[in-house]
């Protein structure tokens, strides 16, 4: 009896001491299969000869010559430029700016941080639809100024061409500002008080203080906040998608929707493949120096 | 010409006053300490010096000049602050002609200003360093060059040194003081550590839940205390307070407690004040410091001698090296004596002390104030 007893608790004693590892292991196995597998999947399919079929024979760099010639991509990569930079520059330019303000200890304070936030907590695909309907030119904003009586008032980005990226931006920024001066909001109050005292006996004034001494000494606040845009930016599909379709033609297209337009409608897996890589290349040439930046910096502090 | 002075100044944040009616004035080249408890509003009354906060009501002059409504820039003020607050992006040389920078001064007379602060106070080799490259010690430096640099007429420190070690504490409050004889600045200077205000002020101001309790000389204060909480909070180990009773024992006044069912009289000396005798045959709280309570001395058999002796269980010996604190059980209170180590016997044991009545203080229980 004492034999049998003492191996059913040392079943019990290695089941508990392993609970947590069995309890992680079904999602540990899906996430290693179902992302990294399908990264080295798509990996093998960029350098095959694959169309509307996957197929395995290898056809070297051909999808990507032929990906770098095609006029689309060329839009995509441009409008990812456009897009990524001015979503960037002009988050952070306002998430700052907001957030210094809410920062002087209003008193509608917790509100309007709130406000700001929930855009953050919408879908995408909710942006880009509310935003189509206010941007639509016979719906929304330009209809609006009509009825008021401004009748050569004309906003029609939307439908231009040379302009439906920027509605991308305007929607995107909307969504993300608020993040960003969370982020902010959040060093500004870490800041020791007493350095804006003491700056403010020794004479400075507010914009001194804040563009002098505080916000050089939140700076790596910002290179958080440009990596988490960044990565934004470079995986933006489903704004795109609700917000323009890609259009007018395909003068809206980032790569992400490129590449679904070419996995599932064009029939060009391999190409698609071949984007997605490039994609991920983008992604990762962002996130490893500053992972690797982190881990060495924390490695230091501690 | 910066001299101080505070005339019925309160604050109120909302419904709460946190400084109530305060009135003090100093003279050019004094050191006042604002020593209390935390929470009593030390800070709060030196932002209103420094023009961080905006008195409520009252008057804050400098030399002749009301600056309530002057801009903390223009007041000619300089503050070291608790935390150091040093601007963490900038080196040490900019940390300390920041405030010359925006006041103007020319960048040849920044670089010598700087060159003298720092060799004041030893930082030469530390100037092209960031705060986040310093100690604790070396960042208090800072700060005070940062002050000094600006050569203000009045500096102001807020707990400067309850970040350091309690070595460097006690280094830095020498060299404080140091630079107070050299420079002859007024200083306001904030602590809620007692012997820091003792060793440093020239004058001490106690505070207590927003009220001044005293406002005096260090050596006033320790000897004729306004009330027992000014009594107890300077000086360490602190005062004994004994509940006993006024009566007069051969025609001079004397307190008298119970102590282990049997009555202790310690007569008063003779020059005792005269408000003395109106408490006759009414409680009183009798104070007395530590070292007036000490072994049996020379000469205390003497019947108009200062020193009156009494007999006490010991209870608890805390030897100090220079003394040894000796507890015992008077009046139904634990009481602190101070004997020399030579002198002193074991927990347990009867022993002989001796009360200096020089050194005395009576409150009245009621009001706590000083009879
Ligand atoms: N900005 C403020 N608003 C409301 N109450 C305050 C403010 N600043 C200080 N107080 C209150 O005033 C009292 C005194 O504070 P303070 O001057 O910082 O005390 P101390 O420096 O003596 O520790 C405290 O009870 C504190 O809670
Ligand atoms: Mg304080």
């Amino acid at each position: 009896m004492g034999a049998s007893s003492s191996t059913e608790s040392n079943l019990m004693a290695g089941l508990q001491r392993n609970l947590s590892k069995i309890v992680v292991a079904p999602s540990f196995a899906a996430s290693l299969f179902f992302v990294y597998g399908f990264i080295l999947w798509t990996a093998w399919m960029a350098f095959s000869k694959s169309r509307m079929m996957p197929v395995y024979d290898w056809a070297g760099l051909r999808q990507y010559e032929r990906l770098w010639q095609m006029e689309r991509w060329h839009v995509a990569i441009e409008n990812l430029l456009i897009f990524g930079g001015l979503f960037i520059v002009i988050c952070l330019f306002l998430g700052c700016l907001l957030a210094v303000l809410l920062d002087q200890r209003i008193r509608a304070e917790g509100v309007l941080r709130t406000i700001f936030l929930y855009p953050m907590a919408l879908s995408f695909i909710v942006t880009g639809t509310v935003w189509k309907w206010i941007l639509n030119p016979g719906l929304g904003l330009e209809k609006m100024m009509h009825d008021l009586g401004w009748a050569s008032f004309k906003f029609d980005w939307l439908v231009n061409s040379d302009f439906a990226i920027y509605t991308v931006v305007i929607a995107a920024v909307w969504q993300a500002s608020g993040f960003v001066m969370a982020m902010f909001l959040a060093a500004l109050r870490g800041v020791d008080q007493d350095i804006i005292r003491a700056a403010y006996m020794d004479g400075a004034s507010l914009p001194r203080i804040y563009f002098g001494i505080i916000i050089p000494s939140i700076r790596p606040v910002f290179l958080s906040a440009i990596v988490v845009l960044a990565h934004l930016a470079v995986k933006s599909f489903d704004l795109v998608i609700a917000l323009t379709g890609g259009g007018p033609g395909y003068s809206s297209d980032l790569p992400a929707t490129f590449m679904y337009t070419m996995a599932f409608q064009r029939n060009q897996l391999g190409i698609s493949a071949a984007s997605a890589m490039m994609m991920l290349a983008t992604v990762m040439a962002i996130i490893v120096p500053y992972l690797y930046s982190e881990l060495r910096g924390g490695k230091k502090n501690g | 010409m910066a001299s101080l002075t505070l005339d019925k100044v309160r604050k109120t944040f909302g419904s709460v006053e946190v400084l109530k009616e305060i009135n003090l004035a100093i003279e050019d080249g004094e050191f006042l300490v604002l020593v209390g408890p935390s929470g009593c509003g030390k800070s709060t009354l030196l932002n209103l010096i420094a023009g961080l906060e905006t008195s409520s009501d009252g008057e804050i002059r400098i030399g002749d000049r009301v600056i309530n409504n002057v801009h903390p820039k223009d007041r000619n003020i300089a503050m070291v602050f608790q935390s150091y607050a040093l601007y963490p992006n900038m080196t040490v040389r900019k940390n300390i002609t920041f405030g010359l920078e925006i006041r103007g001064v020319a960048s040849s007379e920044r670089d010598k200003a700087v060159d003298d602060v720092a060799r004041l106070l030893q930082i030469e080799n530390l100037l092209d360093r960031k705060p986040s490259q310093l100690s604790g010690g070396q960042r208090q430096r800072v700060a005070m060059g940062r002050a000094l640099v600006r050569n203000p007429d009045i500096f102001l420190f807020d707990e400067p040194l309850s970040n350091l070690d309690a070595k460097l504490r006690v280094d830095m409050r020498t060299e404080i003081k140091k630079l107070h004889h050299r420079l002859g600045a007024t200083i306001v200077y904030v602590t809620h550590d007692q012997i820091e205000a003792m060793t440093l002020a020239s004058r001490i101001a106690v505070m207590k839940g927003g009220i001044l309790q005293q406002f005096d000389t260090p050596q006033r204060i320790y000897e004729n205390p306004n009330n027992m909480f000014v009594a107890g909070f300077i000086g360490s180990p602190s005062m004994n307070f004994i509940d006993a009773r006024l009566i007069e024992d051969n025609g001079r006044i004397a307190v008298t407690f119970e102590n282990n069912g049997q009555n202790v009289v310690l007569p008063l000396q003779n020059n005792s004040p005269e408000s003395y005798r109106s408490w006759i045959g009414k409680d009183v709280v009798f104070g007395i410091r530590p070292e007036a309570l000490t072994h049996k001395r020379t000469g205390s058999d003497q019947p108009d001698s200062q020193y009156v002796n009494f007999d006490a269980k010991v209870e608890v010996i805390e030897p100090t090296g220079a003394d040894t604190m000796t507890v015992i059980n008077l009046g139904g209170k634990e009481i602190v004596a101070r004997v020399r180590p030579d002198r002193a016997t074991n927990p347990g044991e009867m022993m002989t002390f001796s009360a200096d009545m020089n050194q005395i203080s009576l409150f009245d229980p009621k009001s706590e104030l000083r009879i």
